[in-house]
């Protein structure tokens, strides 16, 4: 069988669909063959998006397991933490997420060390002795013994010469979000979330609502949220008043605390490799903010002894206000997160985060996810290591390390292994490790020679699943 | 003088012809044709993870933004669509999971084609501004036109290296860059309608001066019931089987990609096929 090409070329008088190909064809080879001479080989296939969202009628699935532990046999924690996501037809996604904690180990008690054995003697009240969080002593052996006659009981621990002081504790966690977002037209989302977490003396509920609105053909996204929480603090010996020495008989009950939060952000597209955004944040709270179980040790103004211990006080307001500036950059195949955080409030803390992860795929389905974090802060300006009797007590005071000035420095990474066509595996570590002054100039008698820094070195891992079905 | 060079891409036989007696020419030109091959075949096949349909459809559900390249394809098969009525959609080649071509009677129920339906049809996409969302389950397959577009390309590559006559085959998709060197018609042996089992035809010679020639339909491809012969190609508005559907049809259009569409096109015509394509004006050959 023979095919001939008509002799004359063809007389091409097309009908519409004919004619419609012939013009989209000769449009698409033009272009390629533009696209090569401007040579492109250097762009991504597939860059990354803003909303990587999945499509309607999905449910998202990612359980996981966070593995926590502090060196110097602090705090362990295990966290399981199950969420789901929804994604509707008509835009809108219900989400949950419920998590159950379980922590053990032991945390600084607030106290400096001493060159001599420390015993802390706390009066707790005698019904809730079973509970008793300082039960034993993470450094020592402890007793509870009951005080003929009344409803309090005395809890006592003690700790060793130049040990640092602390508590030994253990807690479960439990806490569940859910949360809607609507589409109010195509490029108007709304989103509302509630959230509750409930410990054995803590209990905490949170109610958030945001609008985000796209622009610019979705280039652009603006969003703006408030969030609301409320905390009840239900300590089981009660809620120390402010200075009230450790041996005190407590009468304060449960107190709360109140916090309102404000935050715009705005999210832009610059080039297609390129996104960034800025959030801004502002927060206000009220109420209860001290550690029920930290104090303080005061001390002899010339040995540096401890002589007597004061549970902490923190001031009842703070307000928050912090800058954020993220960008997602795609390099070749490589997926970078640079990251810069400013805070600061009127505690008198300042913080600066700097951040960088990169996801580099590693051929097939698995990818790698190095991160460097980098985070420093100035101390709030009521933080003492310590009280010295002989000046007048100030207005607040706390030990807390986490209110010091300090540095810290997160090294970590993460591997994600594509599984089952639409899920994911992955398994991250960090490694967190705080550095802060140990001595305090001009610190009196024995305590210039004690390292007083509490910070932390914690390694933590986490495993999860994500399906996407 | 005729100097050929072979290679196997995107699962067929390809040939570069270069009429010209410099064997370093023809080397050249064979290697750029070869290259252009493989740099299409490993960014647009479905059967790789990594190329770029490989990853949209491993994404489905989630946007990915695409290169230049990949927004030019799927504008153009967008558009394909829009001109056909939506018979041409590159999300149809799902329901090849209800279909198995073996040449066996099985042909699936109409249930099993409607589970597949709702993960069909080009509607159900989102394609704006470069940025491509799958429903979760969909994929596309570029099998209609990243052959075709490969050898355009391959030509287009060609023709950079040097101004001899050039033909480039890609399993029966064949374009050139005009006469021979003599001013005469190039001839190539296509497998258009290779054997029904029952047919003398077993190929064709086909003879080309200028523009594009590709073939649509496989005989091998069919399922017989009931004496009724379903054809491999399927009406992704329906799922079904076009009835009366030619073996072939090959057509002759200035380029590949436009000769590809309108081939395949022609096939869902079903018996309307030869009404359709004279109706459009394009030079055919039609196999039945």
């Amino acid at each position: 069988m023979q095919l001939n090409q008509p002799d004359a070329p063809p007389l091409r008088k097309l009908g519409r669909v004919a004619a419609g190909l012939s013009m989209l064809s000769a449009n698409l080879l033009g272009a390629s063959a533009a696209l090569a001479q401007n040579d492109s080989d250097g762009e991504p296939q597939i860059a990354l998006m803003k909303e990587p969202a999945p499509g309607p009628e999905t449910f998202v699935y990612d359980a996981s397991v966070l593995f926590y532990k502090e060196s110097g046999s602090r705090v362990q924690a295990i966290e399981p933490v199950f969420t789901i996501q929804n994604y509707q037809a008509d835009g809108s996604i219900i989400s949950g997420s419920f998590t159950f904690d379980s922590l053990t180990g032991a945390t600084p008690n607030g106290a400096t060390p001493s060159t001599l054995d420390q015993t802390f003697n706390s009066i707790v009240r005698e019904k809730t002795t079973s509970t008793q969080v300082t039960s034993t002593g993470a450094s020592g052996g402890g007793t509870v013994t009951t005080i003929p006659g009344t409803a309090y009981a005395k809890s006592t621990y003690s700790v060793p010469a130049n040990t640092l002081p602390l508590a030994s504790f253990h807690d479960h966690r439990f806490a569940g979000t859910g949360g809607y977002s609507w589409l109010t037209n195509p490029d108007t989302r709304l989103n509302a979330g509630l959230g509750a977490s409930v410990e054995r003396d803590y209990t905490s509920f949170t109610g958030n609502f945001g609008i985000a609105r796209d622009l610019n053909q979705k280039n652009t996204t603006l969003s703006l949220a408030i969030n609301l929480e409320e905390d009840i603090s239900r300590p089981y010996n009660g809620t120390p008043a402010p200075f009230e020495d450790l041996n005190s008989q407590i009468g304060g009950g449960h107190d709360t605390r109140t916090t309102y939060g404000v935050l715009a952000g705005v999210s832009q597209t610059l080039t297609r490799f390129w996104i960034t955004q800025i959030n801004l944040n502002l927060s206000g709270s009220k109420g209860y903010q001290s550690d029920p179980y930290r104090v303080l040790s005061v001390v002899d103004p010339t040995s540096g002894g401890p002589l007597n211990y004061l549970f902490e006080n923190r001031p009842r307001n703070r307000t928050r206000e912090s800058a954020y500036w993220g960008n997602k950059l795609a390099l070749g195949p490589t997926v970078a997160d640079v990251s810069v955080r400013y805070y600061h409030d009127t505690w008198g803390i300042n913080s600066l985060t700097t951040e960088v992860s990169e996801q580099v795929p590693l051929g097939g389905s698995v990818y790698i996810k190095p991160l460097y974090r980098h985070y420093h802060q100035s101390a709030a300006n009521f933080f003492a290591y310590y009280l010295v009797s002989s000046s007048a007590l100030p207005a607040f005071a706390s030990s807390d390390s986490r209110l010091s000035r300090f540095s810290a420095d997160t090294i970590g990474g993460k591997i994600g292994v594509r599984v089952f066509k639409t899920g994911e595996f992955y398994i991250e570590g960090e490694s967190y490790r705080q550095t802060g002054a140990r001595t305090v100039a001009g610190a009196p008698g024995q305590l210039s020679g004690l390292d007083l820094f509490s910070g932390v070195h914690a390694t933590s891992v986490m495993t999860g699943l994500r399906l996407r079905m | 003088m005729v100097l050929t060079t072979h290679f196997a891409a995107m699962g067929s036989p390809c040939e570069v012809q270069v009429d010209c007696t410099d064997r370093a020419i023809a080397a050249r030109i064979g290697a750029a044709v070869e290259a252009e091959a493989r740099r299409i075949e490993s960014k647009f096949s479905r059967y790789l993870p990594d190329s770029v349909v490989g990853q949209i459809n491993a994404l489905a559900g989630t946007p990915v933004t695409l290169d230049a390249e990949s927004r030019l394809l799927i504008d153009y098969a967008a558009h394909c669509h829009a001109v056909s009525d939506g018979l041409f959609d590159i999300t149809s080649g799902i329901l090849r999971r209800a279909w198995t071509f073996d040449g066996s009677d099985r042909v699936p129920d109409a249930a099993q084609v409607a589970a597949l339906l709702p993960l069909v049809g080009w509607g159900k996409v989102r394609w704006q501004d470069g940025v491509l969302t799958l429903r979760p389950g969909m994929e596309i397959d570029l099998g209609g036109i990243a052959k075709e577009y490969a050898a355009d390309m391959a030509l287009r590559r060609a023709r950079a290296e040097s101004d001899v006559p050039v033909l480039v085959n890609f399993g029966g998709d064949l374009c050139v860059s005009g006469p021979r060197a003599d001013g005469g018609r190039w001839r190539v042996l296509i497998d258009a309608v290779e054997g029904a089992g029952d047919e003398t035809a077993a190929a064709a010679w086909l003879e080309i001066e200028t523009g594009a020639i590709t073939t649509s339909g496989d005989a091998r491809r069919y399922v017989e019931r009931a004496g009724r012969r379903y054809s491999h190609i399927l009406d992704p508005r329906t799922g079904m089987s076009i009835v009366g559907a030619p073996r072939a049809v090959t057509i002759a259009a200035p380029t590949c990609v436009e000769a590809g569409v309108m081939s395949t096109l022609a096939m869902l015509q079903g018996t309307g096929c030869e009404a359709f394509l004279k109706q459009e004006g394009v030079t055919a050959w039609v196999i039945r």
